[in-house]
């Protein structure tokens, strides 16, 4: 079986939708020469050239602005945030400008662009350059929002992203592009909107994105040697959400905890939480449903806090546990 | 800020309630959930639980004192709070403490606080008015028909879950060992009076009669009339008693509604139309869906004795045989042989069922009726049995 890690993965899916469509072109700061901040475009610059892969200037609101214009006159942008805490200076471009014209000239335009944000912390990268902000765009009607969490969904994800009509901020994390996995050499698609089961489990629900879906599945590990047995349900797409399987497992489980990155409050979490809530799975909650998150505080930057700030594997372990116990 | 201590309105009809006993005194160290104070109410003393943690602070009240609901008695003073200055006391006003058993001034009822003191409103419904349950058990509880207000909550604060509600239904399937009582029946008066019964009249239905009398023991038996509610057997005043009816190999149960108010007259019209294989069977009013008695009776084509199963919520059945001759004695004189039904009551063992003697006086009761049908004719239905006590 064929491994490439996370950056290459999401790599073979640039070149691969670049070849196949020449409207494909990349918008970012140093995506050339140094072939991205975090390795993604490696290469790309010397099998597409200066026309297809754009370095821009330090300008985000410019990156973002670039890419909705040529969206909408009908190439199919990806742009590259370096960072994902600097779309802050691309929001309106994005927010009021990409992420509203579709429906505001109903439907005579479209937006087909892709934001990359690396986000995530854990690299003592500090209370600029760490944060999550993937619940920020879950609230805007009009964008996409996709967060693959293994090599394999990098790939299939970005290139479904690419495929669509529609913006889509496509949340990648630092701490995985070197995480390996199987990635099947041809160009497949994995649909937006379509939640991943990692692992069966009957005891506890665990909803978890990102970087927090390898913790999630290492905790369950855990746990299924003190008999607890853990359900690891990966959304892939916030928007939109697929929350059909949470709502099934919930009523198999009674029990859910939703662990992610980003703070807590306001966070994605809370929706989860709200739906399985209002749903059919209502009757079947034994304990209340758990959020476990980043605290409510600028990312850190000592490896100490920033470690207390996050959710860690332990931390993950302690809360599913508690819930599973019935210390809840 | 000091957290209030309500005495809430424990149910709609709620309007006062005396102060029976301070169970902490002033300067007490509480924690939040503790007990703090007992209430009478119309139906049982109650406990107050603390909102907060903190030092049990001036009690408003003195002991004996009734007091109208929703208003606030004690103050529960938070870390850091000992020798503050209070606040007023909730819900402005000073409400008048009313001795004795003079009528409350009910005016309109006051708002629960909103905001400041919302805990203390939570900490107070859970003391009275709500049980503390997981939406899970909840649902099992209804699907189950399982009482959650019986139920001990394993969960944290006593929270019931679904498993406290399984193992209730479990504890009482695991106990529904029997007990298992028979006696016959002398059916020369029935058969008597069926030979003489006029063609044309309504037929004398023994299944009816039987039915029919079981409804009047039963009514005089209230114990053996009980539904399984979390795990302990509760008498019922309904009476609704399941009529198991052959349906293929297996059999059926029709719950016959109204029983306790139709007349034997008004039940053997409706007889015939008692369905077979179907359930529930109702003679107008509402429908019921579940027995609280089973009534097994295999007629003159079935076996001599049949012992049957109690109802999957009822707390006994009662089984009849075919009609043998046996040697029957009567008031301690000779025995003779006579026609003879042998009946057959189970009870189910569990928390709440009856006694043995209880289940031999239900069926004292049942034979002398069907001993005397004619009195049975002329009976009523629940009227007919309060006016006779």
């Amino acid at each position: 079986m064929r491994e490439l890690s996370y950056r290459e993965a999401l790599n073979e899916a640039l070149v691969q939708a670049m070849d196949a469509d020449p409207d494909v072109i990349l918008i970012g700061e140093d995506i050339g020469t140094y072939g991205g901040a975090f390795g993604v475009t490696r290469g790309l610059l010397d099998r597409f050239g200066t026309g297809r892969v754009i370095d821009t200037p330090i300008s985000e609101a410019g990156i973002t602005g670039a890419c909705v214009g040529a969206a909408i006159s009908g190439l199919r942008p990806v742009g590259d945030m370096q960072f994902s805490d600097f779309i802050t200076l691309g929001m309106e471009q994005l927010v009021l400008q990409g992420a509203r014209m579709r429906t505001m000239f109903a439907g005579q335009v479209k937006v087909p662009l892709v934001m990359r944000l690396p986000g995530g912390a854990g690299t003592g990268a500090a209370a600029q350059h760490s944060g999550s902000y993937e619940n920020w765009f879950v609230h805007v009607p009009g964008l996409k929002v996709v967060m693959p969490a293994s090599a394999y969904d990098a790939k299939g994800l970005l290139l479904a992203a690419i495929d669509d009509d529609n913006p889509v901020i496509f949340c990648e994390h630092k701490l995985l592009y070197n995480t390996r996995g199987h990635v099947p050499e041809e160009a497949y698609r994995e649909p937006l909107g379509v939640s991943r089961v990692w692992r069966r489990g009957r005891d506890l629900t665990l909803v978890a994105t990102s970087m927090m879906v390898a913790l999630a599945l290492e905790a369950a590990d855990q746990l299924a040697g003190e008999g607890i047995d853990v359900e690891v349900i990966d959304p892939r797409t916030l928007r939109p959400l697929d929350e059909t399987p949470i709502v099934e497992s919930v009523i198999r489980t009674g029990r859910l905890l939703v662990v992610h990155e980003a703070v807590e409050t306001g966070g994605f979490g809370g929706e989860v939480v709200a739906r399985v809530v209002a749903s059919e799975a209502f009757d079947y909650l034994d304990a209340p449903p758990l959020r476990l998150a980043g605290k409510d505080v600028p990312v850190p930057q000592s490896e100490v806090l920033e470690a207390a700030a996050i959710p860690q594997f332990r931390d993950i372990v302690r809360d599913a546990r508690k819930l599973a116990r019935n210390e809840v | 800020m000091p957290a209030p201590l309500w005495l809430p309105r424990f149910d709609p009809a709620h309007e006062q309630s005396r102060i029976l006993r301070w169970l902490v005194a002033e300067g007490d160290v509480v924690l939040a959930g503790d007990p703090l104070c007992e209430v009478e109410t119309d139906k049982v003393n109650m406990e107050l639980e603390a909102p907060a943690s903190g030092l049990m602070g001036p009690q408003r009240f003195p002991e004996g004192v009734t007091v109208p609901v929703v208003t606030a008695i004690a103050w529960v003073l938070l870390e850091g709070e000992q020798g503050a200055q209070l606040p007023p006391w909730p819900r402005g006003g000073d409400p008048e403490p009313i001795v004795g058993q003079e009528p409350v001034a009910t005016s309109e009822p006051a708002p629960m606080p909103a905001n400041a003191s919302g805990d203390a409103v939570i900490s107070v419904a859970r003391a009275g008015s709500r049980v503390r349950a997981t939406p899970a058990a909840r649902h099992l509880a209804r699907v189950r028909r399982v009482d959650l207000e019986s139920l001990r909550g394993t969960g944290p604060l006593g929270r019931v879950q679904a498993i406290d509600v399984e193992q209730a239904g479990q504890l009482a399937e695991a106990s529904n060992a029997s007990v298992v009582l028979e006696t016959s029946v002398d059916m020369s008066p029935l058969l008597a009076l069926q030979d003489m019964w006029p063609e044309e009249e309504l037929p004398l239905d023994r299944s009816a009669l039987l039915a029919f009398a079981c409804t009047q023991a039963l009514l005089r038996n209230p114990a053996l009339n009980a539904w399984k509610l979390g795990g302990r057997y509760v008498p019922q005043d309904k009476i609704l008693p399941g009529l198991v009816a052959p349906c293929g190999d297996g059999h059926s149960v029709a719950v016959l509604e109204t029983a306790d108010s139709l007349s034997l007259r008004a039940l053997l019209k409706a007889w015939p139309k008692m369905p077979r294989g179907e359930a529930p069977w109702s003679i107008g009013g509402a429908s019921a869906d579940r027995e609280s008695f089973r009534i097994c009776d295999l007629g003159e084509r079935g076996p001599d004795r049949v012992a049957a199963r109690t109802g999957p919520a009822a707390v006994a059945s009662l089984g009849a045989g075919r009609t043998v001759w046996r040697h029957l004695s009567h008031d301690d004189g000779p025995a003779e042989l006579r026609p003879a039904m042998a009946l057959t009551l189970t009870i189910a063992d569990g928390p709440g069922a009856p006694s043995e003697i209880q289940g031999a006086r239900f069926l004292e009761d049942l034979v002398v009726m069907l001993e005397n049908p004619l009195k049975l004719l002329l009976q009523g239905g629940r009227d007919a049995h309060r006016d006779g006590q």
